[in-house]
């Protein structure tokens, strides 16, 4: 049961809890967490696809940003800050790894069916709902060998060349959908008020 | 329909490396930069290029902004619940900071950072939030945890204080007891060691009465026989004297009633009797009676032992033992 002073902090913004986290405000820390540690959590998961790596990982992410938030320069939002460092360290842990084995698409449904246990507020829940959808249907309207490229570059840390030769499409044409998928899901997300800016 | 573009577009822009892009081929090659897929020698020369042309780092973050949104589209699963007590587990065991411990319960909110140039089209647009004038930056969950701490301590620390004072408390309340226990035993000792020096000294009186009465019987200066007389035939006795210490001893006197009593008598040679002491008889088969003898004693001839009536009498009613002296006194 959160206290007053908890949902103060869990309505402040995130780049003023990543201020107060520099000056080692724990209660700041805390709301960031509550906020961003599932979204955080689930990336590293997809991407490592291993309980036990994810949970390793997400500590090493969320420890980052006890001790370096001043790292943070305010160039960009702070999720895209803290879901840029847990996918660097996830795709970092791949390529240390290099034997991880491909889990089957029913595991992932499975997953998707877990429960979540831990809810940090009933708000941040909504927002995370509600970016999450905007996502998927973003993504839906994105055409499937376009969508293809930018999630294997996104989740697998595949380069260009590497999708083109698993897939053995010409590197342009990769390059393109590359491109063209990341431009559209800009534009869809704008367009849904999920990016700041005009469409 | 697009956002906006950084100017300049179609114009070459070097790099440090040396390589340039022109605005279509940067505008190309940032999506998969961005993503990380582009060669090893791509992504160094865009980074390098970037570094170079700052005003593509807005299009650069719009760009991070969208991908980061994928991080939504990953499948959700179950969050660990141990995984924040962890983490909060292991920012207890760092030392606080001065922060952490002086910030006060209200600080006038951080001032947000200046927007750089674009920054109005880039950027998660969060849900609009109440934004508090005054944010509390005061006592932390960690304070919070560290003042617990500090109270569970304080706690157990009196609980142990008590501990240790009712130990003390009742180890001197036992060593009182075993001190008055001991000064008992004490006084009980000097009491038996008053009673062993009576009894030493009663002992000595009746060692030296004893030694005298030896010395009487052993060296006298006069010894005179007693016999029984028809009233007493079987009784007998001695009576010895030196200087004024006398010693009579009594054998086979008749156990008297309480209304009787043994009475001495001093026999004059030419006078009546005189009475001398009464005597307490105990012991009928022996007594042994000790005396202070008079001037009465001077010139006497001998001595006899009478029953009278209790308290005495002036002259004897039954002589039941008598002895005259044989030898002239010396």
């Amino acid at each position: 049961m959160p206290t007053k002073g908890s949902e103060v902090y869990a309505h402040q913004p995130d780049d003023i809890l990543l201020q107060l986290v520099h000056r080692k405000d724990a209660r700041a820390y805390e709301a960031l967490y509550d906020r961003h540690a599932q979204v955080v959590y689930n990336l590293l998961m997809r991407i490592v696809r291993d309980g036990h790596t994810a949970e390793e990982l997400l500590q090493e992410v969320f420890w980052l940003v006890w001790q370096k938030a001043e790292q943070y320069e305010g160039a960009g939002a702070v999720a895209a800050w803290l879901y840029r460092i847990a996918r660097n360290r996830a795709l970092d842990h791949l390529r240390q790894q290099r034997t991880r084995p491909r889990a089957a698409a029913h595991e992932t449904e499975a997953l998707e069916r877990v429960p979540r246990l831990f809810v940090s507020s009933a708000e941040s829940e909504v927002e995370q709902s509600w970016r999450r959808q905007q996502v998927m249907q973003a993504l839906e309207g994105i055409p499937g060998e376009q969508r293809l490229c930018l999630e294997l570059a996104y989740f697998e840390g595949m380069s260009q060349r590497e999708i083109a030769e698993q897939t053995r499409i010409p590197l342009g044409t990769i390059k393109t959908r590359m491109r063209i998928a990341l431009e559209k899901l800009e534009r869809s997300l704008r367009a849904v008020g999920y990016l700041e800016g005009d469409v | 329909m697009m956002d906006e573009r950084p100017p300049g577009q179609g114009n070459n822009h070097p790099g440090a490396s040396g390589r340039s892009f022109t605005d279509s081929e940067i505008e190309e090659l940032l999506p998969s930069f961005v993503l990380g897929a582009l060669d090893a020698d791509e992504m160094l020369a865009v980074a390098d290029f970037l570094q170079q042309q700052p005003r593509w780092q807005a299009r650069v973050a719009r760009l991070e902004e969208t991908m980061a949104s994928l991080a939504h589209a990953a499948p959700r699963t179950r969050l660990p619940a141990q995984a924040k007590a962890r983490l909060l587990r292991r920012m207890g065991a760092e030392a606080p900071s001065p922060a952490t411990r002086r910030t006060p319960f209200f600080t006038p909110p951080p001032e947000r950072p200046a927007r750089p140039v674009g920054a109005g089209l880039r950027g998660l647009r969060s849900i609009p939030r109440p934004r508090p004038t005054m944010e509390p930056t005061g006592r932390s969950w960690l304070a919070i945890f560290g003042q617990s701490l500090a109270v569970a301590g304080a706690a157990a620390a009196i609980i142990i204080l008590a501990g240790v004072s009712w130990q003390l408390h009742t180890s001197v309340n036992a060593l009182s007891a075993q001190l008055a226990a001991a000064q008992g035993e004490l006084a009980q000792v000097r009491q038996e060691m008053t009673n062993l020096a009576q009894i030493n000294t009663t002992l000595q009186q009746q060692l030296q009465a004893q030694n005298a009465q030896v010395a009487l019987l052993t060296d006298p200066d006069q010894s005179i026989v007693l016999t029984g007389t028809e009233a007493a035939p079987l009784a007998s006795g001695e009576f010895v004297r030196r200087d004024d210490k006398g010693l009579l001893i009594l054998r086979g006197l008749p156990t008297l009633p309480a209304d009787q009593t043994y009475q001495l008598w001093i026999l004059q040679p030419d006078a009546p009797s005189v009475p001398a002491n009464l005597l307490q008889v105990a012991n009928t088969d022996t007594a042994t009676i000790e005396l202070t003898l008079g001037e009465e004693y001077r010139d006497y001839a001998g001595v006899g032992i009478s029953i009278e009536p209790a308290g005495g009498s002036l002259t004897p009613t039954t002589i039941v033992l008598v002895g005259q002296l044989t030898a002239p006194s010396a």
